[in-house]
C-alpha cells in the first residue's frame, strides 16, 4: 500500500463507456490508477476532485466537447491543472482536429499528445510513460516553452 | 409680298416646333430625374406613370407588362381604371391593341376607342367611358418589354406629336424596367446561392456525424481486440489468437472503405479549402517516406527521394497532401516487385512543382490506363487488395489544389513499373 501514492491517476474521459473500458484495462496493466468521465462536464468535476496526473480527451463528445475542456484548463492558470499532461484522443486525423480548434478560438491546440483511434495498447503505454516520466521530473516540467515545443509552428 | 408672309409662316412654325422639341426634352428630363435612384420595379412604374398622366393631362392610363412564362401581358400598375376589369386581364401577343403594340414594336393612336374594333374589352371601354386611347410599346434594346396605355373621356385628345413624346417616354421607362428586372434577379440568384451554401454545409455536417457514428462502434470494437489481442484480459489459444487478428484486420480495413468512402464528397463540397496553409512539399514527402520505410524494408524495396534544396511556396492542406503521397507511395510499394525501387523526385518548374513517385513494380496494362483514376476501378493485373478508392480521391485532392495528375506506365525514363506525377501551383 506504500506504492499507493506514487502510482499516477490517470483520467480518460469519452462519451463510449466502451472505449473507457478498453484503455482502463490497458492502463491498469501497468498499475496506473485510472478514473473515467463520460463528457466534457464530468471531466472538469473529477479534475477537481480526483486530481489526475494525466488526462487523455476524446474531442468529440455530448454536453461538452474536448475542445472545451480543453480551453477552460489553459485559461485557468490558478487552479493549478493547465500544465497537466493531456493526450488528445481522435478519431479524426490529428491535423483536422488541430485546425479546427484554431479556427474556432484563435489559439492553437498545443496538446502534449494525439493518439488516433483505435490505438495500439503499446503506443499508448508508451506515450503515457514518457509524459508521467516527464512530470515527475522538475527540470522539463513547468517551463511552458517546453510544453508546446513538439507541435510548434511549423518553420 | 407674298413670299415674306410665307417666310414668316415658316417661322412661326419653326418656332413652334422648337419649342415643342425643348418642352418634350424637359419632360423627359423630368420623367428621367423621377425613375432616377429608383430600383423597385412598381415604384418606377408607379412613378412614371403618375408624371406620364400629369404631362397629358389625361386621368386614365396603365402598364402591362410582358410575363414571360405566359408570353402574355398583364396590368402591372394603372390609375383610373377599376381594379375589378384590370386584375384578371391577360393579352396575348397579337391580340387587340395592347397585344399589337407588343407584338409590332409600333405606337398605336386612336381618335376614339369605342369606335374601334380592335379594343378586346369593349365592355371595360363603355363602363370607364373611354374616347381617345394612346398605346406605346416599353422597349429595351431589341426587346419590348411591354405596354404603356393612356386614355381620355374626351374623344380626339391626344396629338402625333404626343405620340412621339410618348413613345421617346416608353423607351426610357423599358431601360428601367429592364435594369430594375436584373436588379430582382440578381436578388433571387444571391437567395439561391445562400441557399446552396447552407445546404452544403449541412450536407458537410451530416458527412461529419455520418463518419463519426459509422466509425465509432469499430473503433470500440478494435479496441477491445486490441486489448486482448495484447494479452491485456488475460491469456488466449494460438487458434482463438489467429481469428481474432483476422477480425482486426476485416475492421482495418472497413475502417479505411468508410474513410474514403466520406473523403470523396468532402473534398467535393470543398473542404480541402477550408485547410489551405503554406505546405512545405519536402517535410510531406520525408514524413511520407519515414512512415512507409518499415513497410518497404519488408519487401526488400529501397526508397529514395531527390528534392531541390529551396522551392517555392506552395499553398495547401497538409493533411491532404499527405494523405496523397501516403497513396502514391504504399501503392508503389505493394505493386513493386521484392527487392524493387521506388524514387520521389520533386521539379520545379515555372509556374508549378511536380511531384514524380517511380517504381519498378509491376504497372499498369495499357488498356487499363484511361480508367485508373475512377472510383472503384482496379487494374486488371492486381489482385483485389484495398478500397479502389485511393488514386480516384488523390486526384480529386490534387484537383482541388488547382493541381494536375497523370501516370505513364512503363516509365519511360526506366523502361519499367510506372511513374505518377502530379503538379501543385505555385504561388497564389
Amino acid at each position: 500500500m506504500i506504492n499507493v501514492i506514487n502510482r499516477a491517476k490517470i483520467l480518460v474521459v469519452d462519451d463510449d463507456p466502451d472505449i473507457v473500458q478498453a484503455l482502463t484495462m490497458i492502463l491498469e496493466s501497468l498499475d496506473y490508477r485510472v478514473v473515467g468521465a463520460r463528457n466534457g462536464l464530468e471531466a472538469l468535476d473529477r479534475i477537481e476532485s480526483e486530481k489526475p496526473d494525466l488526462m487523455i480527451l476524446d474531442l468529440l463528445m455530448p454536453k461538452m466537447d474536448g475542445f472545451a475542456v480543453y480551453q477552460i484548463l489553459q485559461n485557468r492558470h490558478r487552479s493549478g491543472f493547465w500544465n497537466m499532461p493531456t493526450i488528445i484522443l481522435t478519431s479524426v486525423r490529428e491535423e483536422a482536429s488541430r485546425r479546427r480548434f484554431e479556427m474556432e478560438t484563435g489559439r492553437k491546440l498545443d496538446a502534449d499528445e494525439y493518439m488516433e483511434k483505435p490505438f495500439l495498447p503499446a503506443d499508448l503505454l508508451a506515450k503515457v510513460g514518457n509524459l508521467i516520466a516527464r512530470k515527475r521530473s522538475p527540470i522539463s516540467w513547468d517551463s511552458p516553452g517546453d510544453k508546446g515545443g513538439a507541435h510548434g509552428k511549423e518553420t | 409680298m407674298e413670299l415674306v408672309s410665307l417666310d414668316n409662316m415658316e417661322i412661326e412654325k419653326e418656332a413652334g416646333e422648337a419649342e415643342r422639341r425643348y418642352s418634350e426634352i424637359l419632360t423627359l428630363s423630368r420623367v428621367s430625374a423621377a425613375l432616377s435612384g429608383l430600383w423597385d420595379l412598381d415604384a418606377i412604374l408607379n412613378v412614371a406613370l403618375a408624371n406620364v398622366l400629369d404631362i397629358m393631362n389625361g386621368a386614365i392610363g396603365g402598364i402591362l407588362l410582358l410575363d414571360e412564362k405566359t408570353n402574355t401581358l398583364y396590368y402591372r400598375v394603372h390609375r383610373g381604371l377599376s381594379t375589378r376589369y384590370v386584375q384578371e386581364m391577360r393579352i396575348r401577343q397579337g391580340e387587340g391593341i395592347a397585344g399589337s403594340v407588343i407584338q409590332s414594336g409600333e405606337a398605336i393612336l386612336l381618335e376614339d376607342i369605342s369606335q374601334d374594333p380592335r379594343a378586346t374589352h369593349p365592355d371595360l371601354v363603355s363602363a370607364e367611358g373611354l374616347k381617345a386611347f394612346m398605346s406605346v410599346p416599353l422597349r429595351a434594346r431589341d426587346k419590348v418589354l411591354g405596354v404603356l396605355n393612356i386614355a381620355s373621356r374626351m374623344p380626339h385628345r391626344f396629338t402625333t406629336n404626343d405620340m412621339h413624346l410618348l413613345y421617346a417616354i416608353g423607351d426610357q421607362l423599358g431601360v428601367a424596367i429592364e435594369q430594375a428586372k436584373l436588379k430582382e434577379r440578381l436578388k433571387t440568384d444571391r437567395k439561391e446561392i445562400a441557399k446552396l451554401e447552407e445546404e452544403k454545409s449541412s450536407f458537410l455536417s451530416f458527412l461529419g456525424m455520418a463518419a463519426h457514428d459509422l466509425k465509432a462502434p469499430l473503433t470500440a470494437i478494435q479496441s477491445y481486440l486490441w486489448v486482448i489481442l495484447g494479452g491485456f484480459s488475460g491469456p488466449i489459444s494460438d487458434k482463438q489468437k489467429n481469428m481474432l487478428e483476422r477480425c482486426s484486420i476485416r475492421i482495418t480495413e472497413l475502417l479505411k472503405l468508410i474513410s474514403d468512402l466520406l473523403d470523396i464528397p468532402r473534398i467535393e463540397a470543398g473542404q480541402v479549402l477550408q485547410e489551405i496553409t503554406e505546405v512545405s512539399i519536402s517535410k510531406i514527402i520525408e514524413k511520407c517516406c519515414d512512415d512507409l520505410s518499415s513497410v518497404a524494408k519488408e519487401k526488400g524495396i529501397t526508397v529514395s527521394t531527390e528534392i531541390p534544396k529551396s522551392l517555392s511556396k506552395v499553398y495547401g492542406s497538409v493533411t491532404r497532401l499527405q494523405q496523397v503521397m501516403t497513396n502514391l507511395v504504399s501503392n508503389a510499394i505493394a505493386y513493386n516487385v521484392p527487392d524493387g525501387e521506388i524514387k520521389v523526385r520533386v521539379i520545379e518548374s515555372e509556374h508549378d512543382v511536380k511531384v514524380e513517385v517511380l517504381d519498378t513494380g509491376i504497372g499498369i496494362p495499357a488498356r487499363d490506363l484511361p480508367r485508373i483514376f475512377e472510383e472503384f476501378f482496379r487494374a486488371s493485373n492486381v489482385a483485389s487488395k484495398g478500397t479502389g478508392l485511393g488514386l480516384a480521391i488523390t486526384r480529386r485532392i490534387i484537383n482541388a489544389h488547382g493541381g494536375r495528375i497523370w501516370v505513364e506506365s512503363p516509365c519511360l525514363e526506366t523502361g519499367k513499373g510506372s511513374k505518377f506525377t502530379f503538379s501543385l501551383p505555385t504561388g497564389i
